[in-house]
């Protein structure tokens, strides 16, 4: 911009040119950008649409929760008469437990009859996933130790309302198996938990 | 090799460290929760891995990757699922930096996408909205119209950073040019009076010191003339270096001094248009007295010129053709004056009195003033020759007389050439009468 004028009217249509090279660049860079980049964005818009397509055939897990709490409805594993011989003081809770389950994940936890701190995280974490699909997640309370002496459920997410929380909570304990294990590893440990299952 | 790719990544990453920061910690937020509470829904996955990538992208293609982040903050709204990063940080994002780098209906256009986006789930009451009702929509609509404002207010700032910048280099230019215009009238004037002058002298003396010879009965005398050559050539050459100096531009890069000239021209026109648009219209009675005025002035330093040549031996004639027009400008007639004394001037330096006769024919008509100058170009005699390299010095021509008279002739839109053509120096010039309608032709050709 060597375009220098002496009077104030002078600078002032300076200015206006220069506002004007304004609207002239923006659409000059407009058109530039236009033809470089809509190559790139279609095909990136193509190649995203193709992804979207292909991801939603995948499954949705614990995408009819919301929709079982609702109806009270809860698939089961299909029982047969074929189970595992469990024996101990807990042989009737397990035989309980083993017809009320709903993943292959818990079935092959209790084939053995037992059920191990590390088999129960590995269900916990199953039950929190299900639960951050809605929001909420599962919070261990500890104590001043440090010892867990309860869970809680917070919300993180999401606008359910405390009665939807808790019946997405149920159903989400049910579903994962966790109601059913989580009594188990405590009736195997020495150390009782008086604390009945929510 | 490696050297100026790492310098430009280093300045590239220094004028962008904002762009850096805000992606990073962004980038980081979000990484956070998704190692935390990781995307169930594979379609949920697809879309905060597209809004990690956007984000990392976001320091390099800014709009584009604003716009995706914005997509996929729409499509997770439509996938109930609210495991995976919090999207709220990468909306917060791509809102800033569309309200930085787009214009104003844009950047609101952005806010608009997300802000109804997100009231869509509160409408439909579904468990994904950001807020069970409406009145905590409100805060949320309150954080996206920041996030945007805060992109357009650095926006803004850099604007107005920028303004002021050039308006500060503008005001320096505009000061140099004035100082190198004052300059360059100051060298003319300089030059036109006192060094024809002296020349005038120091030609006068030289004649003399030739007329007397080398005779022991006018030895004082002749000294006395080579006195008055000697002091005159010297306080010529003063003058010559004075007016170097003031030819000088002081701009300290030299390389604007092109621009320099360009933006001077148009300037000076500019400044005569403004003048000539404020003076007020003359009256006739005053018009034709202040052209007869401007003719007298003419006149008289056609004879003044004449009156030096002659003294000096030089024969030939200057004649004018044509009337003055009653609207001439006063520089014009200022400017043909000088240069007519210029014109005699060179003529004392360039030629011999007895290699021929000079001619100066000056048309006038209502459009320009126009000088035909034409003289022989002259070796000095050989005795004139043997005496000048007796005595102290020559009349060193200086050069630039003409050329200032040039850059001042075009600067009123007129021209000046000088061609030398089998043994005969032709100048021609010629200045409009109007210098400001003459630049408005001129651009407007």
């Amino acid at each position: 911009m060597t375009r220098i004028r002496g009077s104030n009217q002078s600078s002032n249509q300076s200015y206006e040119q220069r506002h004007h090279h304004g609207w002239h660049g923006i659409a000059s860079s407009f058109s530039q950008w236009h033809r470089r980049n809509l190559m790139v964005a279609v095909v990136l818009a193509i190649g995203i649409i193709i992804a979207v397509l292909l991801a939603s055939l995948l499954p949705q897990p614990w995408s009819d929760v919301a929709t079982n709490a609702s109806n009270d409805s809860s698939r089961t594993m299909p029982t047969t008469s074929e189970h595992p011989e469990f024996t101990g003081p807990h042989k009737y809770e397990a035989l309980t437990a083993w017809n009320n389950l709903h993943t292959e994940l818990g079935r092959g936890i209790l084939e053995d009859g037992t059920v191990t701190p590390a088999e129960l995280a590995e269900v916990r974490k199953a039950y929190n996933e299900c639960l951050s699909v809605y929001g909420l997640q599962a919070k261990t309370i500890t104590d001043d130790n440090g010892e867990a002496i309860g869970e809680s459920v917070v919300p993180i997410r999401g606008s359910m309302n405390s009665q939807q929380q808790s019946a997405v909570i149920d159903q989400c304990r049910t579903e994962s198996d966790y109601q059913w294990l989580e009594p188990l590893v405590n009736a195997h440990s020495t150390e009782q938990s008086t604390k009945e299952p929510q | 090799m490696n050297g100026k790719p790492t310098a430009n990544a280093a300045h590239w990453i220094r004028m962008h460290w904002f762009r850096i920061a805000i992606a990073a910690f962004t980038l980081t937020a979000t990484l956070v929760e998704w190692s935390v509470i990781p995307p169930i829904y594979p379609l949920n996955f697809l879309f905060s891995g597209l809004s990690v990538i956007a984000i990392v992208l976001s320091p390099f293609i800014p709009r584009i990757s604003g716009w995706l982040i914005i997509v996929t903050v729409v499509a997770r709204l439509f996938v109930l699922d609210l495991s995976g990063p919090n999207p709220l940080w990468a909306a917060y994002l791509a809102l800033a930096i569309i309200g930085y780098d787009s214009a104003i209906p844009v950047a609101t256009g952005a806010l608009l996408t997300v802000t109804i986006a997100e009231c869509v789930p509160v409408a439909l009451n579904t468990f994904n909205a950001l807020s069970a009702t409406w009145i905590g929509m409100v805060n949320y609509i309150g954080m996206f119209t920041l996030a945007t404002m805060a992109g357009m207010s650095f926006r803004w700032r850099k604007q107005r950073d920028e303004i002021r910048e050039q308006a500060l280099v503008l005001e320096r230019k505009q000061w140099q040019l004035d100082t190198l215009q004052r300059n360059t009238r100051l060298a003319s004037r300089i030059h036109d009076s006192a060094s024809g002058g002296l020349s005038y002298i120091a030609l006068t003396a030289q004649r003399q010191l030739r007329r007397i010879g080398d005779d022991e009965a006018h030895h004082a005398e002749c000294q006395d003339w080579q006195f008055v050559n000697d002091q005159a050539l010297s306080v010529l050459d003063e003058i010559h270096h004075v007016i170097d100096l003031l030819e000088q531009p002081q701009s300290p890069d030299p390389s604007q001094s092109d621009d320099f000239h360009d933006s001077k021209t148009q300037e000076s026109s500019a400044n005569s248009t403004a003048q000539r648009t404020e003076r007020p219209v003359p009256e006739p009675s005053s018009s034709s007295s202040a052209a007869s005025r401007q003719w007298n002035t003419l006149q008289s330093a056609m004879q003044e010129a004449t009156a030096k040549l002659t003294h000096l031996g030089f024969s030939g004639t200057i004649e004018t053709r044509g009337n003055l027009p009653d609207d001439c400008a006063d520089e014009t007639i200022t400017e043909a004056v000088n240069l007519i004394g210029e014109i005699a001037a060179n003529i004392t330096r360039h030629m011999s009195p007895d290699s021929g006769e000079y001619c100066c024919v000056i048309t006038v008509s209502n459009a320009a003033i126009e000088i035909m100058e034409t003289n022989p170009i002259g070796i000095p005699s050989n005795d004139a020759q043997n005496n000048d390299s007796s005595s102290a010095g020559t009349l060193k021509p200086h050069g630039s007389g003409l050329a200032m008279h040039r850059r001042l002739i075009r600067s009123l839109g007129g021209e000046l050439n000088t061609t030398a053509e089998d043994a005969d120096w032709i100048l021609y010039a010629r200045i409009p009468t109007h210098p400001g309608s003459s630049e408005l032709e001129r651009h407007a050709s």
